[in-house]
């Protein structure tokens, strides 16, 4: 491709097409991983396989259709939703790679996001639709509740993809404080896998732990989506749920804005 | 034997060497102990919500998977807390550094292994510590010294079968960049030992005692130790035996990998 080429197009488009080349340089790992994960779900699905045989009756509104279908499709939200983004925040500033970002004529939380989205094309969606294709006919998952539901489902997962980016671009971010963010992430990462219902629905915590993960940013990720295509959305309703996607995409994108000001004034850049 | 006791004496050096780094940022240090705690707290968060709707699963009550649970894990502590380095080698070869561990007079896969040692094993051990003596205590069990000396020995076997193929699978980097990651689908195939052997396929239960034998880790041991009738004593005896098996396979592994290396130059 020409320079010409590159210059011709948008600059956010270019970059997404970077985040792209970038994962797809990478594509046998990244094919063998959507393996390694399926794999890794299996096990999670024949405990509560096991459970069921055992003795049928539902947990808490899942029975073992709803069940499976809830284990299968969280992994493969969650995994749709995965970016490497904190970590490329974190490694540009602390090399201090982040100065030819800054010099780019793009807003840095744009083209971060621009990026992630092109990665996120290689090393989740594919899987996931993967995934999600050959769960539905061989694993014969629950169809969603309803049409409309399926479409809000859609919505919903874009919308954690944006709560899910904004969490880790501030993981990013807390780099320029900390200067190791490696424990803050790892904490976020784990407490957000339980919190976002990904490993199992929010319903069956203990009653205090599911106020926390109401409060939390974390279920607007995994649980919101699964929620609606399962018709499990009484309390508020999809669009309710949904409004509480957009009303964490504004909190934390503008708290976002408000972090990346204050740590741009504290940016050392050793050497040059 | 001197040469195994100058290793050992350099061992101690690193140690300590790594866990002065460890502590340079150390807020991160706690919150990585954290991290790492909380990863296992994920399991622990199933096995209550298994519970909450039966009472035995498998034959298996839940503080008798919680003591599973805790031998399932606490191998890949030991592993996280003092020879976490084999995931490295991928990108030593890449560079070339290769080199510098073959000139010392010190063994390469003794290099490799201590590379990294990452305290927040700790968080891994303080969980599985927790979830074995809450196990321990809601059954009021009274284990006698023999008994408490073969629980050591079995974790020591489970152990040596985990560090073992940490580095069998990752020397594969040494035939193909992307074969290194067999080591995450075995880390992945290990997460099958945290609950009881009976939950699985046939197939899978023959995986687990075979090719892949996580059931020795946790499994054999601890149904032997509570008298459950789903284990074997013979298997039980022989799991530590399983460590030391695969200790050999993995070197042989290990040797052919080392022997086609061929540097990229520096």
């Amino acid at each position: 491709m020409t320079t010409a080429g590159i210059a011709r197009r948008p600059k956010y488009v270019a970059l997404f097409s970077m985040g792209l080349s970038d994962a797809l340089a990478y594509r046998t790992s990244a094919a063998i991983s959507w393996v390694i994960n399926g794999w890794s779900v299996l096990i999670v699905v024949y405990v509560w396989y096991s459970l069921f045989a055992q003795d049928g009756a539902p947990v808490a509104q899942f029975d073992w259709q709803a069940m499976k279908t809830y284990l299968i499709l969280a992994h493969a939200v969650n995994w749709f939703m995965q970016s490497d983004v904190s970590w490329i925040v974190a490694d540009a500033v602390q090399n201090g790679n982040i100065v030819t970002d800054l010099t780019r004529p793009a807003d840095y939380m744009l083209s971060k996001f621009s990026q992630a989205i092109g990665g996120s094309l290689v090393n989740g969606t594919i899987g996931t639709v993967i995934l999600f294709g050959s769960s539905i006919i061989f694993l014969h998952l629950q169809a969603p509740a309803s049409p409309a539901a399926a479409g809000l489902f859609i919505l919903a997962c874009v919308l954690g993809y944006g709560v899910n980016f904004l969490i880790s671009y501030l993981m990013g971010l807390s780099t320029c404080w900390l200067t190791n963010n490696q424990g803050l992430s790892w904490v976020l990462w784990y407490a957000g896998r339980i919190l976002a219902g990904t490993v199992i629905p929010i319903s069956l915590f203990p009653g205090w732990l599911q106020t926390v993960a109401w409060a939390s940013p974390f279920q607007a990720t995994v649980s919101t989506p699964l929620l609606i295509y399962l018709g499990h959305d009484q309390q508020g309703g999809a669009l309710g749920l949904i409004g509480v996607q957009v009303a964490w995409i504004i909190g934390l994108g503008a708290f976002s804005r408000w972090l990346y000001a204050r740590a741009m004034r504290r940016l050392e850049i050793q050497g040059g | 034997m001197t040469r195994l006791l100058f290793h050992l004496r350099l061992f101690r050096r690193m140690l300590y060497m790594h866990n002065r780094a460890n502590v340079t940022y150390r807020g991160d240090f706690w919150l990585k102990i954290l991290g790492l705690a909380l990863r296992n707290v994920v399991g622990i968060v199933i096995v209550f919500a298994l519970f909450s709707r039966v009472t035995v699963l498998a034959g298996w009550t839940r503080p008798e998977v919680m003591m599973l649970y805790a031998l399932a894990i606490a191998p890949r502590g030991v592993l996280q807390l003092f020879c976490n380095g084999a995931w490295q080698l991928r990108n030593y070869i890449r560079r070339g550094q290769l080199d510098q561990f073959l000139t010392r007079p010190l063994s390469p896969v003794f290099q490799t292994l201590t590379l990294t040692m990452s305290i927040e094993g700790l968080g891994t051990l303080v969980v599985a510590l927790l979830a074995f003596g809450s196990g321990y205590a809601e059954q009021g069990l009274g284990w006698g010294p023999a008994q408490w000396l073969y629980l050591l020995v079995a974790i020591a076997g489970g152990t040596l079968l985990a560090v073992s193929l940490d580095v069998g699978m990752h020397a594969l980097v040494f035939w193909s960049r992307d074969a290194g990651q067999l080591q995450w689908f075995v880390e992945q195939t290990a997460e099958f030992a945290q609950y009881p052997l009976g939950l699985y396929h046939r197939t899978i239960q023959v995986a687990l005692s075979t090719a892949l034998p996580f059931a020795f880790v946790s499994f054999y041991p601890l149904a032997m130790l509570l008298g459950k009738p789903d284990g074997s004593v013979t298997l039980a005896l022989l799991s530590p035996l399983v460590g030391v098996l695969f200790a050999f396979l993995m070197s042989r592994i290990w040797n052919a990998g080392l022997a086609r290396y061929q540097s990229t130059g520096n």
